[in-house]
């Protein structure tokens, strides 16, 4: 064990794949908290499960990983979660009640506020308020705008985690760009 | 001018949007709180141990299910292929390429039609081949 944890993630991904469970044990150690955050980014409830799902799904791809496509392991477990969470969105589908009736008058001026001036830093954006706002969208354009504005991914990068093609994304993020511009102009 | 309100509009949604894209998600608290609960390893090596006979039995129907969808497909392609071959040659003896003989009239020796067909003749040529035809057929 003291050699597994000065061992390279591509160390430990090459013993998990031939049955030595410490080394996933300590892949997971490793991994845990940026796969946490990626299944926190898209939900705010069970999310332990996500991490699950994802980590999962990572030991049975173990053999699919190869240093020769050109990723970390910390990128390839990335490129799972997101694909899990993904996947889990389309599977829960998207909340299409009247957005206007799930937020109090705090939060209506709080949007007016930040649509009001370009430069509106000051303005403090709740998460449960951008939250709510991007159960709007659906999985695809929440992913992608994640992926492209958080993440602050490439296209050519995003149609690799994602599996599309580079003009699928662009039209990708195109439309979930149109998505909340028109559900924040609602309020203006 | 009201173009360039609408642009001014569009950027200023955007943004908007993208600062909520941001805020979006778990505090970094929260994040801890889910990468630290306790037995979190525990469970998704039972998760493993539970999925593990599903995945083999996966990766077979998988196979199955390929091979289930790949025999009609084969098969309507090789119809498909067959009849167009019937096509192309059904087609072949129907209209068969075309014919010197048929062109110019089967009768006769064929030497002058052949003659006709394949070069270009002079008028002399022609005024023979019409009277060794005269001749041929006075002699019949």
């Amino acid at each position: 064990m003291a050699d597994s944890e000065q061992a390279t993630d591509i160390d430990l991904v090459r013993s998990a794949s031939q049955g030595d469970e410490s080394a996933f044990e300590l892949l997971f150690e490793r991994h845990k908290l940026r796969v946490s955050g990626i299944a926190g980014r898209f939900f705010q409830d069970h999310v332990e499960d996500i991490v699950q799902e994802s980590f999962t799904r990572a030991y049975f791809a173990l053999s699919d990983f190869t240093e020769s496509a050109g990723g970390s392991v910390s990128s390839w477990l990335a490129k799972i979660a997101f694909n899990t969470c993904y996947d889990e969105m389309r599977r829960r589908g998207r909340r299409r009640e009247n957005i206007l009736s799930q937020l109090t008058d705090a939060d209506v001026r709080i949007i007016k506020a930040l649509t009001a001036d370009s430069r509106a830093e000051s303005v403090a954006v709740s998460r449960d308020l951008a939250n709510k706002l991007l159960a709007q969208l659906s999985a695809e354009d929440r992913v992608v705008l994640v992926l492209f504005d958080v993440e602050g991914l490439s296209v050519a990068e995003i149609g690799q985690v994602m599996g599309w093609s580079a003009p699928k994304v662009k039209i990708r993020v195109f439309r979930a760009r149109a998505d909340l511009r028109r559900i924040l102009q609602k309020f203006l | 001018m009201l173009q360039k309100n609408d642009e001014n509009l569009k950027k200023r949604l955007d943004h908007a949007g993208r600062r909520v894209v941001e805020s979006t998600g778990l505090s970094d608290e929260a994040v801890n709180a889910v990468a630290s609960s306790p037995f979190f390893f525990a469970r998704i090596r039972a998760e493993i141990a539970r999925e593990a006979p599903n995945q083999d039995f996966a990766s077979w129907s998988t196979l199955r299910f390929a091979a289930l969808r790949a025999v009609p497909a084969m098969a309507l392609t090789a119809a498909v292929s067959f009849g167009f071959y019937i096509y192309l040659n059904g087609n072949k003896s129907a209209a068969p390429a075309f014919s010197v003989d048929a062109y110019l009239g089967a009768g006769g020796s064929g030497i002058d039609n052949l003659v006709i067909a394949e070069r270009r003749l002079t008028d002399e040529e022609v005024l023979r081949a019409v009277v060794s035809r005269d001749d041929r057929e006075a002699i019949k």
